[in-house]
């Protein structure tokens, strides 16, 4: 009797402790599309909801439901993944989230200055920084295994994307129209390129070309100047190869496809698509959505090449995203959190 | 001159009569500088006495269809009427709506409740009465009438002392003579606002940083008998504040400052003839605001404002008033060229007595706005005495009424987005209650039931159009609103014990009717953000000789911080709950009145707005002496 007791313990130890090892996933979010929601600005309330494309299941607000409720704080930003950690940018609360990506359980925070974005390279994260509205932004260079902010490089004024392309980091100076390009090694700023009006995104093609998006200024009574352009750069001689005058002022993100081929950028309730060989801007766009006011967010999956785009709505209440096949079919609707700004495919 | 004081009494009699179910704790005074009100017949009016060391938004915080915005402890304060939002809701001082004109609202934390001797709460849209903004309600700022006798000097010094660094100072001088009254108050304050609080946002305790409050008034008040039947007045007004903004709870430190001044005048004339009553006043207020987050915004707005008003009796038993308005407004910031605008209107108003029990009034006023816009905004208020004996009485309450609100010079001339076009905000508004007395023996109690329903249209949001860049205001958004409200009162004056509890709560549906966005259904038919489906009040307040004690607990319904009313933006429910007691020190030519409060007893932690933290328990002491 005590010996089968015993026996059916251990395989139900045993069965169970399988399961920990094997069959239980990680966490709820180990693939998927995180749709980042800056909130309204001044409440604290910018959210990451997690979208599964399989099962078409949306999940709101992952940090306060997986960590009692607490709030990310204020105009929520980006969302990097790196391995299984997220980092999340809270632009206006100053600090940087890090949570386990898979489960969104809080691991730390970093403080920073206004972040917008973050890319990682091997054991280290670097965040663009507003700083004030007054200065020059900086690049942080963070730890990834501390989460201790090692330096800080001075770049332009109002720094948003950055990109490694080959062995140098490019960072879009928004406000002041310029690229400076940072050598990660010696952690020193190498070169600062002018540029057209408010430079704000890059890609990298297929022939390792650097594609970056400028979107356009405004003139001094704020009426835009529709003079977004695309330029293609080469990062090595920074010499420019191609420029692709875009006729409006975009939102401030370019995407690049699966096979590095076409970029997508976004205009009003439009998605445009543009090859990088071509010289002049598509006339139609690729996506049109009569539905939405206008697109604050777009993102590409890079295992589908599907698109999704974000519609903040006015920020009085959830906004929606929408979701396209790879050739641009409505496939969706998607209810979002307040303030959809990004997406981040993992 | 006993003509004047008689019509001025006339002229505030229908005003103190109208609050008398509501004011029973307060001491009843004479008002002027609302001389409208007389025509409010229907109604709901209540009166709250200023003068103490608060602001108007803990003055008039505790009031269930009221709901305040508070940024903060001690930081930028807006009011929600029934339902409504900040910018409908007039505020008026000498028949001036002084929200700004830039954003609309006001800040009801910059604002010495010191300055006042009573404020006034009407509900409901009564722009026949008070003009552009009286959507949800109006509050009307008011100082006793002057009396022209020589009167000793009366020297009153206030001081509070309180948790979290709070002083406050002040000072009045009320000199009183036959010919002139002259009356001078200072208040000073501060408040460190150091407080520790425990946000579920944050999950661990944080002491608030960066919400520190400074502010600093005048007033003076100047009131000459020109003869026995005229009066001159002048009221200056300078207010200082200057404040650390308090960040959300989420974030560490903050940085932003934002500094307020106003400059507020007013000339009033006044004379009675025969049996009328000529009222003219001229104000002027310039409002400064600097903003310093990294870089400093200044805004600058003025607005110059003249009324002139005939209130004639015609016989006993029935009045009518007939005015005429001019009013200018400017603003100037880096984000406004040539903004301004100008208005002017027309009014009148009849009040007849069809019997000793059947009051009525009919109002009527029409706008003419410099963009284009001519509202015309009629009411009708009624009030039945249905049954009246020796110790009880039914009194029937009745209006409708329309409102409107012009664009602010923000809406029309912003850049980038400002939008000339756009046109007023309109409201349809229909009340009825009534009010029930009875008395036996020693106990008092009056019961107050009102129901209304409020449609606003062509609500002005600012949204994004069809591009990335581009906010622009239109006029878009429709609510629908129909509330409840109630108030039990019972007074029982025993031999040496006076005590008086009070009940009130409010049902307030505010609900979205039209998307925001064609697309967009999921705002319909939601609740408005920030307005709880219910709040109320309860207070025992007891007086024993000298000494006076009171327990209030105030309760605020669950609440939505925006249109979806998902599950994520909700706020929770709260209740506080406050104790006081006094005491009162009559020496020989000095009262002394000790008060000492605790707030939030139960160190509850609650918010008014999404993540910014209120503080839990205060103490505060508050010694006011008077001389005269």
């Amino acid at each position: 009797m005590k010996l089968t007791t015993v026996l059916l313990s251990s395989i139900l130890f045993l069965t169970l402790s399988c399961d920990d090892d094997d069959a239980q996933p990680k966490g709820a979010y180990t693939s998927g599309v995180f749709i980042v929601n800056e909130g309204n600005f001044q409440d604290a309330d910018g959210t990451i909801s997690h979208f599964n494309p399989q099962t078409t299941e949306v999940s709101h607000d992952l940090f306060g439901t997986n960590n009692d409720g607490r709030a990310l704080g204020d105009v929520v930003q980006s969302l990097t993944v790196a391995g299984d950690t997220a980092y999340i940018l809270v632009n206006n609360s100053n600090k940087i989230e890090v949570v386990h990506a898979s489960t969104f359980e809080s691991i730390n925070s970093i403080e920073a200055a206004l972040p917008r974005y973050m890319i990682t390279l091997g054991s280290k994260g670097y965040v663009t920084e507003w700083n004030d509205f007054n200065s020059n932004g900086r690049v942080s260079v963070i730890n990834l295994s501390t989460l201790e902010v090692e330096k800080s490089i001075a770049v332009g004024f109002g720094p948003e994307h950055l990109i490694r392309a080959g062995s140098k980091i490019f960072v879009a100076n928004t406000w002041e129209n310029s690229i400076s390009v940072i050598d990660p090694i010696t952690e020193t700023v190498l070169e600062t390129i002018n540029t057209p009006n408010s430079p704000a995104d890059f890609a990298i093609d297929k022939t390792g070309q650097l594609w970056v998006l400028c979107k356009g200024g405004f003139d001094q009574d704020f009426a835009p100047l529709n003079d977004g352009v695309l330029l293609q750069i080469d990062p090595n001689t920074y010499t420019l190869e191609n420029t692709i005058e875009l006729n409006a002022n975009t939102l401030g993100t370019l995407l690049i496809d699966r096979a590095h081929d076409d970029l997508f950028y976004a205009v009003g309730n439009s998605v445009f698509r543009v090859s990088i060989s071509a010289t002049t801007a598509p006339v139609n766009a690729f996506i049109a959505e009569e539905n939405a006011s206008s697109f604050y967010g777009i993102g590409i999956d890079p295992a589908t090449d599907e698109i999704y785009a974000a519609d903040a709505l006015s920020f009085a209440a959830n906004g929606k995203a929408y979701r396209y096949t790879s050739t641009g079919q409505f496939i969706e609707e998607i209810t979002t959190g307040r303030g959809p700004n990004n997406f981040t495919f993992r | 001159m006993r003509v004047l004081l008689l019509s001025v009494l006339c002229l505030i009699t229908a005003f103190a009569l109208a609050q008398e179910a509501d004011t029973t704790m307060l001491e009843a005074v004479e008002i002027y500088g609302a001389p409208v009100t007389d025509y409010a017949v229907g109604s709901r009016i209540e009166t709250v006495g200023g003068g103490s060391s608060r602001n108007l938004a803990t003055l008039l915080e505790n009031i269930p269809s009221v709901y305040f915005k508070n940024y903060g402890n001690g930081q930028m304060s807006t009011i929600g009427m029934r339902g409504t939002s900040a910018s409908q809701t007039a505020v008026l001082w000498h028949g001036l709506n002084i929200n700004s004109p830039t954003l609309g609202q006001t800040d009801f934390s910059i604002i010495p409740g010191f300055f006042f001797d009573q404020v006034a709460i009407q509900y409901g849209s009564t722009s026949s009465l008070y003009g552009s903004g009286s959507i949800g309600g109006s509050i009307v700022l008011a100082y006793s009438p002057p009396v022209f006798e020589n009167k000793p000097v009366v020297v009153e010094v206030l001081g509070e002392v309180g948790s979290f660094g709070r002083f406050v100072s002040g000072i009045k001088a009320d000199v009183s003579r036959k010919q002139y009254r002259v009356r001078t108050s200072i208040i000073r304050s501060a408040l460190a606002n150091r407080f520790p609080y425990r946000s579920p946002a944050v999950g661990y305790e944080k002491i608030q940083e960066h919400a520190a409050v400074s502010g600093f008034g005048i007033n003076q008040l100047i009131d000459i008998a020109v003869n026995e039947k005229a009066r001159l007045s002048a009221d200056l007004m300078y207010n200082f504040n200057r404040r650390e903004v308090q960040p959300a709870v989420t974030s560490s430190g903050g940085s932003d400052i934002l500094t307020d001044r106003n400059y507020r005048g007013a000339l009033t004339f006044e004379q009675a003839s025969g049996q009328t009553i000529f009222h003219s006043t001229l104000a002027y207020i310039h409002n400064y605001q600097r903003f310093d987050y990294g870089v400093s915004e200044v805004n600058r707005s003025s607005q110059l404002s003249g009324i002139i008003t005939w209130n004639c009796s015609i016989s006993q038993s029935s009045s009518v008033m007939y005015g005429a308005t001019l009013g200018w407004q400017s603003a100037s910031s880096i984000y406004h060229d040539q903004a301004h605008a100008q208005h002017a209107e027309v009014y009148a108003s009849y009040r007849r007595s069809w019997s000793p029990r059947v009051h009525s009034s009919l109002n009527i006023r029409q706008s003419a706005f410099s963009n284009d816009h001519y509202p015309l905004t009629p009411s009708l208020g009624v009030e039945i005495s249905v049954f009246e004996r020796s110790n009880h009485k039914l009194l029937f309450n009745g209006q409708a009424g329309r409102g409107f609100r012009t664009p602010t010079l923000n809406d029309m001339f912003w850049n980038p987005g400002g939008n000339e076009n756009i046109t007023a905000e309109k409201s349809q508004h229909y009340e009825t209650g009534f009010r029930y007395f009875v008395s036996r023996g020693k106990v008092k109690n009056s019961l107050r039931l009102s129901a209304y329903h409020t449609r606003v249209r062509d609500m002005i949001n600012w949204t994004r159009g069809n591009n990335n860049f581009m906010w622009s205001p239109v006029n878009l958004q429709r609510v629908r609103i129909d509330g409840l409200e109630f108030n039990l009162n019972s007074i029982f004056a025993l031999r040496e014990i006076d005590i008086e509890c009070n009940a009130s709560y409010a049902f307030t549906q505010s609900v979205n009717q039209l998307p925001l966005h064609p697309s967009d259904l999921s705002t319909v038919d939601k609740q408005m953000p920030y307005v709880p489906e219910h709040s109320g009040t309860t207070s025992v307040k007891t007086v024993i000789g000298k000494w006076s004690g009171s327990v209030r607990c105030s309760f605020v319904g669950m609440r939505y911080s925006d249109l979806s009313n998902g599950t994520t933006t909700r706020m929770p429910a709260y209740a506080l709950l406050g104790l006081e007691l006094n005491r009162t020190i009559n020496l020989k030519r000095v009262t002394v009145r000790v008060a000492s409060a605790i707030d939030n007893l139960g160190d509850i932690y609650y918010e008014n707005l999404r993540n910014h933290a209120m503080p839990g328990r205060s103490y505060s002491i508050r010694l006011q002496l008077i001389y005269q």
